[in-house]
């Protein structure tokens, strides 16, 4: 089975038994998975035998609760406003930890691209330099001249080489932080008026 | 032709093979002693220095 027919099968199956953005959202994840496998060097085929079957993924997805959504009461009672307004220096300080929490969490999983960024530039402008230089570097001694073209060849190789993972992992971290943003988004915005059942 | 990841991965292998060779064979120019590197080293064209 192919990336297109294991997508369609998966699609119109699980349009019986869950919502349409939850069908598409459930659908981009698939994809997604099928399409960093491939990035992986696998082909279509085999990249759509490693994940579960269409009826594995709907069968698994029956078990799940849904989410009813009940009417909630939009009156602000002045009591509430008041209680908010005193207790804003111990809500206020909490929301601005969680908020620094969370802006912490995506310095640290970006961490590792932006290194790898600054490795590949300093690799790629290196070696470059060292590389246009080594003719003047000839005039002090034709060893040194040759070292450092070599040197600069291999840095720029490296910085190449560098480069080509940063944007290879910046990909992944992309697709981790949209992952943390739909969560924290799901659990800050869309469970408000809402029951798990 | 194609230059695809892993045309661009080879390129970068071969870089650095090719200049490790040529550093190899610059330092053994020198006669593998690095002594030999340290007239006019501060000046700012230079990338390779020994301290």
């Amino acid at each position: 089975m192919n990336r297109i027919e294991f997508i369609k099968t998966l699609s119109s199956h699980l349009s019986y038994v869950m919502r349409p953005e939850e069908v598409r959202e459930l659908v981009d994840y698939y994809d997604e998975m099928i399409l960093d496998l491939m990035e992986e060097g696998m082909t279509e085929e085999q990249a759509v035998s490693q994940l579960d079957t269409p009826e594995q993924i709907i069968d698994s997805v029956k078990g799940t609760p849904l989410e009813w959504d009940l009417p909630v009461s939009k009156k602000f009672s002045p009591y509430l406003v008041m209680l908010l307004i005193l207790g804003f220096p111990l809500w206020g300080s909490l929301g601005l930890a969680g908020i620094l929490l969370v802006f912490s969490l995506y310095v640290v999983i970006w961490c590792i691209p932006v290194m790898t960024g600054a490795l590949a530039f300093a690799g790629v402008a290196g070696g470059l330099a060292s590389t246009i230089l080594s003719p003047l570097a000839l005039m002090d001694g034709f060893h040194i001249g040759f070292t450092q073209l070599g040197i600069g060849l291999m840095l720029f190789g490296a910085g190449l080489l560098i480069t080509l993972i940063t944007i290879s992992i910046s990909k992944r971290f992309v697709r981790y932080s949209q992952k943390t943003t739909n969560y924290f988004k799901e659990k800050v915005f869309h469970k408000r008026g809402a029951i798990s059942l | 032709m194609k230059i695809g990841k892993t045309f661009l991965t080879k390129l970068s292998v071969a870089f650095m093979v090719i200049g490790l060779c040529i550093s190899f064979i610059g330092y053994a120019i020198s006669g593998f002693d690095t002594e030999n590197y340290t007239d006019n080293q501060n000046s700012w064209y230079r990338v390779v220095r020994f301290e």
